[in-house]
Parts: structure tokens; sequence; C-alpha cells
């Protein structure tokens, strides 16, 4: 496993856990706990990351084959 | 026959026609008709992955469970599915393609070798997939009979006999085909309504606004214990990397990276699917339809109230095409699991590949025919009741297969008693009562890491060989 997928997976985890506290219940944004939104976020955000990490490192592989 | 009938009727017509142009070649070779010949490409496969993921549970099933416990508790169950996805992509796909077998039993045996796993891991499959697919004809069955008029057993009964027929014929190759066309259809309608009900009500904001005046508990946390929510999360997001029918699409890509592009790739339509039905089209179906007897039914109720015939006839081709994109893959996962898991030694030494091939074709029948006698007493919230029976696998599958894949000291022993931990614990803990919903992973999780490592620390050290080969596996 490469470090940056290694870091990415803990800030998963570590962005789940926060969602989980109690005070992501109690907090109501446009008459929707953040818990809902941080989980609507957590969505959008991890495929996107990784997909942008995997362009990167195929634009880099790339770039080495044409040296 | 209404304009709906007529959109259905060519809808499926269509598809029996795929699986039957695909049956010519799948008919060739088990790489062919398992793993559509490995040579899949990434947007496909991607489209393939969502559509196979995206079922009636995603279409009828997040609506429902969204009206019925809030947006939150199916956002968080949501959320693990997608972040599942990076998750497999990491730890599962790159050698589990370089593996280059066919099922997650062809894995766990190769590592674990004993017949336990051989036979458990197969019938855990069956089992939880069997429930799946009875969730899945309830909502093809409710869709029929709402939107066209047909009785509910009458819309089970034929839907069934087209999924199986086929599933039984095309194998993956028209699975694939015909998960590209499902899936561009169901992103379609789903993110279409949900664009349509913003231009005459306005943004998303202000719909939950007015959704959760009219109903506060629809953006509440603490209507389900938070056990609940936290292992919705925790099912979805460990059952990604090991579910049969995602495993056997990483199987079909031309190489590890495009297995990665692809599971990712798939998860940007999926997360946009499921945020555009959950924080626009459930609202509107709050705010019109405050007290839904039966919750599943709350996008048909929208669709039929809110769009004309033409566009309720996609809708109602959309949500079959859900059903039938992850019950293909059900079905055809299940038929790997019983005829080349549990009968693949005897099939290879004693039949020719073409009595293994029909052996295949009436094992998908039998499956399909099960589940349907299950679906004329339907399930009350079917994402919750597939997710229960999603949870044996990741309970039972998801720490054998991460161990066997990075964690050097796993061996038969502690495989072995990890796989049973985590199925028996989750069973125990799922019906005993007063457990709240979705939580018995809580326990199983732990139950099966524990017994992975205290039986690897008794049992005998792996084979060099056996660690070869896993060494090269992540090359």
């Amino acid at each position: 496993m490469t470090r940056s997928d290694f870091w990415f997976l803990i800030a998963i985890i570590i962005f789940a856990g926060i969602s989980f506290l109690p005070w992501s219940r109690r907090i109501i944004i446009s008459g929707m706990a953040l818990f809902g939104w941080m989980m609507a976020a957590l969505m959008v955000i991890s495929p996107l990351f990784v997909l942008l990490r995997l362009f990167l490192e195929q634009r880099k592989k790339t770039k080495e084959k044409k040296i | 026959m209404t304009i709906e009938h007529l959109l259905v009727i060519a809808y499926l017509a269509g598809c029996i026609g795929i699986g039957v142009l695909a049956s010519r070649k799948v008919l060739v070779s088990q790489d062919e008709y398992w793993v559509a010949g490995r040579r899949i490409g990434t947007f496909v496969n991607a489209m393939a992955i969502m559509a196979a993921l995206a079922s009636g549970g995603s279409i009828i099933g997040v609506m429902g469970l969204g009206y019925g416990r809030g947006i939150p508790y199916t956002l968080a169950l949501f959320a693990g599915a997608v972040v599942g996805f990076p998750l497999a992509s990491i730890l599962v796909a790159k050698p589990l393609r370089n593996f280059g077998k066919f099922t997650i039993t062809d894995f766990l045996s190769f590592r674990y070798p004993n017949p336990i796993v051989r036979y458990v891991v197969p019938s855990i499959i069956v089992v939880s997939f069997t429930v799946y697919i009875v969730a899945q004809m309830k909502a093809a069955g409710i869709t029929a009979n709402l939107l066209l008029g047909i009785p509910y057993n009458t819309a089970v009964t034929l839907a069934a006999i087209v999924f199986i027929l086929y599933v039984s014929i095309g194998g993956m190759v028209a699975i694939t085909w015909t998960d590209v066309i499902q899936g561009i259809l169901m992103l379609s309608i789903v993110v279409g309504t949900a664009f349509v009900l913003v231009s005459r009500l306005g943004p998303p904001s202000s719909i939950i606004r007015e959704a959760t005046t009219v109903a506060p508990a629809l953006g509440e946390v603490m209507r389900q214990p938070l056990g609940s929510y936290l292992g919705s999360f925790l099912i979805w997001m460990t059952a990604i990397s090991v579910i049969p029918h995602i495993v056997m699409r990483v199987y079909t890509s031309k190489n590890a990276q495009e297995a990665r592009f692809s599971l990712n790739l798939a998860m940007i339509f999926y997360s946009a699917m499921i945020l555009c039905a959950v924080f626009i089209i459930v609202p509107v179906g709050k705010i019109h339809f405050p007290s839904l007897q039966d919750a599943d039914t709350i996008f048909l109720r929208v669709m039929a109230s809110e769009f004309s015939p033409f566009i309720r006839g996609l809708a109602v081709a959309a949500v079959i095409a859900a059903v039938m994109s992850t019950t293909d893959a059900l079905l055809l996962a299940c038929s790997s699991a019983i005829s080349h898991d549990l009968l693949g030694n005897l099939i290879e030494r004693k039949l020719s590949q073409k009595t293994g091939k029909w052996i295949t074709v009436a094992v998908a029948w039998g499956v399909g025919l099960l589940a349907l006698s299950m679906a004329y007493s339907p399930p009350k919230l079917i994402t919750e009741f597939y997710s229960a029976a999603i949870g044996v696998l990741s309970a039972g599958l998801f720490v054998p297969t991460i161990a066997g894949l990075w964690w050097k000291k796993a061996n038969v022993a502690g495989g072995t008693a990890s796989l049973l931990a985590g199925t028996l614990v989750y069973a125990v803990v799922q019906f005993t009562p007063g457990t709240p919903p979705m939580s018995a992973i809580l326990l199983a999780l732990p139950a099966s890491a524990l017994a992975m490592w205290i039986f690897s620390k008794l049992g005998p050290p792996n084979p060099p060989e056996v660690m070869d080969q896993i060494q090269k596996l992540h090359l």
C-alpha cells in the first residue's frame, strides 16, 4: 500500500469518526442535522479524491515513460 | 394498452434480445461467461458497477428509507457504500484483479485451503443474495402495480421470469451490455426528476426546509439508536470489498489500474443519483404525501402526481432497470457460488463444459424461483431488509479477505475461525430480540478480527509458496 493510500484511509476514518460524534447530531442546518450533511460530503469527497489521485498517478507514469 | 406499457415491453424485449445475442459468445468459454473475457473498458465497467449496486433498493428503497427513517439515517447507509468503493479500490482491487480467477471464494479457498471455507463461503453468498433478490422483486412488483396497474403477484412473476431468462442465457457479457443501458436510464430518470422538481419548486435547501417544517423527524438523527447508524455505515463500507457481484466486476477489468478507475468513477455516478433522490425527491414526497402506509412507494407517488404518462413510462423502465441490473448480477453471483464454487470440481472433472453451463442455467432458475416464492410476501422497508442480509457477508468475509491479502501471519486456522466467528456472531446477535436494526455488525466484525488474530497465532505458518503468490499479487 502506498503512503498516500494509507493516509487517505486514515483521513476517511477520522472524518467518519468525527461525523458520528454527538455534536454533529445536535446542530441543525436548513432543517437537517449536520451529521446528514457530513455524510453527504463524504459521499462526494471520497471517490473524487481517489479519482484525482489516480489521474495524477497515471500522468506521472506517462511522463516517466516518455523520458 | 398505454404508452407506459409499450415502453416497458420494448425495454424488456430489448434486454432479452441482448441476452440471446450475447449467448452466442459466452458459450465459448468459462472466462467469457463469468468475467466477459476480462476486456471491459473503464467507463463501461464504471456504469455497469453503478448499475449493479444501484438496485431497486437505490431507487425505490433509498427514497422509502429516507421517507420512513429520515434523511441522515439513509445517508449513513449509502455513505458507507460510497466510502466502501475507494476502500475496495485500495485494499482489494489490484491484488484480486491480479489473482485472475472468477469469484471471492476462489481467493479465500486458495488463501485458506480448508473444506469449511470452500463450502461455507458460497453458502453464505447464496443465502444473503437470495434475500437481496427478494427485495428487488418487491421493487419491481410495486412499481408495475402502482404505475402500470398490473396486480402485484403477476408483476413479480413476470419480472422474475424475464430476469432469469436473460441472465441464464447471456452470462456476464449480456449483463454488462444491459447494465450500461440500465445505468444511463436510471441515472437520467432520477437526476432528471430532481432537476425538474428544483426548477418548479426552488433550490434543494428550501425544499428540505419546507419538508422538515412539515415533518421535523425527516432531518433529525435520533429516530434510531446510534448503533443502527454506525452499523448501517459499517455494513456497506466493508461489504463492497467482498460483495461477489462487485468483486466479479473487478475481474472483468482489463487491468488493475482500470479496475480502480472504474470503482471510483462508478461512485461519482452513484452519489449523484442518491443525493438527488434524498435531498430533492424525498422531501417533495414528504410535503405532498406526509403519511404513506408503504414508504417504499414514495418515488412512484411523486412520479404519478407530477409527471406525464411518457415520463412515468420511462420511470417504470428505470426502476425495472435498477431492479434488473442488480438482480441479474446477483443471480449470476449465486450461480457462480453454486456451480463454480460448490460444484466446480465435479463439473471440471466429470462433466463436459456444456453440461456445466446447463447446470449453471438450472441454478439461476432454482435461485430465481426460490426468491420469487419469497417475494409473494414482501418485506416492509426493502433497503433495511437486504442490508441486513448483506451484513452477514461483511461479517463473515471482510476480515478473512483483507487479512488474507495484507497480513502475512493470517493462516488457514485464523481464516477459518474468522469466517465462522464473524458469521455466527452476526447471525446470533441479529436474531436476538431487542437488538437495534443493523447493529449486529458492531459485534461481529471485532469477533471475526479477534478470531483471526488468536487462531493465526495458534495455527501452523503458511507454506512459503502460498506467501510468494500473495506477494506477487501486490506487484
